[in-house]
């Protein structure tokens, strides 16, 4: 029954996205067309790859508020890297680790010590902004010698690199929601904690793992925003949390945990871009953008809410 | 009922949907038939600014649309939310080169960080001014990308008008200078410009030239450093007004007020203030209104000619308490 309910909150939101853009193809002439297309797909490739680690969180019941400073600071380290000299496979993984490192503190904070992840977070968020001000001197790096370029502007039989990465990295994340034991556990978690710990499941290991893949995303990320703008910056990644989190919550996955798809969490990173994209193609102000956005998450939520009734 | 539900929850969607789009059609109505207007020699403008929540960068759009209204041209104006996101410049240019603007003003939210963008410009064809941030050279030769214009304030030449101001109220005397960060393209113009226009009109005799990197608090402490070695300082040029403010407050803390002409940069609104109280002389305007239309007229002429002047400095005034009332 459960998993009926979650199909189709998929097919609805999915009906969203394409409403909208067959709004838009009436509305703007330079909407439906291919390159504009993939230029969405592409403005969604570093939220949505966010959102993929925010969905196992959220899914959890928990919450992680350290994503953008974490892809800040991620990022910095990957640009200082770069500038020593190191080999870029050794950077690119090292990014990617140390989100990883942070998603693990993070895990830490939850399970052992048994802060609420908002609190854990919101430090790790502090701190990552902190180092990542402290390492660059708060200015930007940049001078790679074109190294980022293959996966910042590059391509691969005509889709950009960038949207390939998106895409693995929500293959692997839904194999192990769907495929794993680890999937199955961090619903029951988000279902029940309690219930799921008597039935002798190690639900801190699990909770932890979540984090970690949160962090993970967030230092992939942080590989692709740097090598999207060539350059790291400190102060890159304010907000994204935020939009991650709408994503995830566009797309259907309840905050309380337990209910949710990763396909949904993709649709709804689309949804913002195509919204951001055509809004900007029909000349919207940039205020007026704000505030449909804020509408379309609280409505998201609404439609949710009235179908679980 | 469920379904129902459904149902009703996919009608609210489209309604959401065509309610936006029946509002964009309203507020955005202006450009819609440019296209087909395109071939007539009516051009379309994408101008991309750091955001719209600084008044320096509200003031700059509102001159470069009414100018591309005088001129027949149409602007496409976006902006992101903070002037700190540089990825969301990248996206706005993006859709702009889907609309097929024929050219793109740019005030940078990173130097490096749009040169990516400057090179997704040339690659559609689409020139490219950067106004009021110059876009970094390495950058830009790194990622194979070139502009047709920079359009900016003649920090120089506010440095220079600054020491003439200050020449004026103090007749001649003994002055500090409190410097922007090491390097920084902005700082060594306006400081160049002062220390030049005091040597030539000899009257104004530079004891301290210190950085104190932008900031508030440290223009507060070097300038304290400063006045303990010179306390028979007259006047003091701040390269901006951060640092004028914290030399301010030193100089209140000192029991010194009244003793000390000085003279800041950017006419921000608490230097405006202190101009009023009488605790400043005055503040290097910067003109973000010229800036704007300078860039546009810039851009015009390139379409028009295939050429336009590189790099275009823009008048800076000096703002007092008697230009204020």
């Amino acid at each position: 029954m459960k998993k009926l309910k979650n199909i189709s909150n998929t097919i609805v939101v999915l009906a969203a996205l394409v409403v909208l853009c067959i709004a838009l193809a009436c509305a703007s002439p330079y909407f439906a067309t291919g390159s504009n297309l993939i230029n969405i797909v592409l403005q969604a490739a570093i939220n949505a790859t966010l959102a993929c680690g925010m969905t196992f969180v959220i899914l959890t019941g928990g919450i992680d508020l350290s994503v953008g400073s974490i892809v800040a600071f991620a990022g910095i380290l990957l640009g200082t890297m770069l500038k020593s000299g190191m080999p870029l496979a050794v950077a690119l993984i090292g990014c990617v680790l140390a989100g990883g490192v942070c998603g693990l503190v993070n895990g830490l904070l939850v399970t052992r010590l048994n802060l609420p992840p908002f609190i854990s977070t919101l430090g790790m968020m502090s701190i990552a902004r902190g180092a990542a001000l402290y390492i660059a001197d708060g200015r930007a790096i940049s001078g790679f010698s074109g190294k980022l370029n293959f996966i910042g502007s590059g391509t691969v039989l005509g889709i950009p690199v960038m949207i390939l990465i998106m895409a693995v990295t929500f293959l692997i994340g839904i194999f192990i929601l769907k495929y794993t034991r680890a999937g199955r556990y961090i619903y029951a978690i988000g279902g029940n904690v309690e219930a799921t710990r008597l039935s002798g499941i190690n639900t801190g290991r699990y909770t932890m793992l979540v984090y970690i893949l949160c962090g993970l995303t967030s230092g992939l990320a942080a590989v692709l925003l740097t090598a999207r703008l060539d350059s790291a910056q400190p102060v890159a990644g304010e907000g994204y949390e935020l939009d991650a989190i709408a994503a995830t919550v566009i797309g259907g996955t309840s905050l309380s945990g337990g209910e949710g798809r990763l396909s949904g969490t993709i649709i709804g990173a689309l949804i913002i871009a195509v919204l951001n994209n055509g809004l900007n193609l029909l000349n919207v102000s940039s205020y007026i953008q704000q505030i449909v956005i804020g509408l379309v998450i609280v409505l998201a939520v609404s439609f949710d809410r009235i179908r679980s009734k | 009922m469920k379904f129902a539900k459904k149902i009703l929850a996919i009608a609210l969607v489209a309604g959401l949907a065509l309610g936006t789009l029946a509002g964009c059609a309203n507020s955005g109505g202006s450009g819609d038939g440019s296209a087909a207007a395109d071939g007539n020699g009516s051009y379309k403008i994408g101008v991309v600014l750091k955001s719209l929540a600084n008044p320096f960068y509200v003031t700059m759009a509102e001159a470069i649309e009414a100018k591309g209204e005088e001129l027949g041209v149409e602007i496409v104006l976006q902006a992101p939310e903070k002037e700190t996101d540089a990825e969301k410049q990248m996206q706005i240019i993006e859709n702009l080169i889907t609309q097929q603007v024929d050219a793109i003003l740019l005030t940078p939210n990173g130097s490096t960080e749009m040169a990516p963008a400057a090179k997704k410009c040339n690659d559609a064809g689409i020139p490219m001014v950067v106004v009021d941030t110059r876009l970094d050279e390495t950058a830009l030769e790194e990622n194979g990308a070139t502009i047709v214009a920079f359009v900016g304030s003649d920090n120089y030449y506010g440095g220079q008008l600054a020491a003439e101001e200050m020449a004026k109220a103090l007749g001649s005397g003994k002055v500090a200078v409190l410097e922007g960060i090491g390097g920084q393209e902005s700082s060594i113009n306006r400081v160049s410009g002062f220390n030049d226009k005091a040597e030539e009109l000899g009257t104004l005799e530079i004891v301290a030239s210190q950085p104190a990197d932008w900031d508030q608090e440290k223009g507060y402490t070097v300038f304290q450093n400063i006045l303990q070695a010179n306390p028979d300082i007259d006047g003091l040029f701040a390269a901006n007004d951060l640092m004028a403010l914290g030399a301010v407050k030193a100089i209140e803390d000192a029991g010194m007020e009244g003793q000390i002409t000085v003279i800041g940069f950017d006419a921000t609104d608490d230097a405006k203030a202190a101009i009023q109280e009488g605790k400043m002389l005055g503040s290097i305007a910067q003109s973000p209104a010229d800036m704007g239309t300078t860039a546009l007229t810039t851009a015009l002429d390139y379409l028009e000619t295939g050429s336009c002047e590189e790099d275009i400095s823009v008048d800076v005034y000096m703002l007092s308490a008697d230009s204020e009332a």
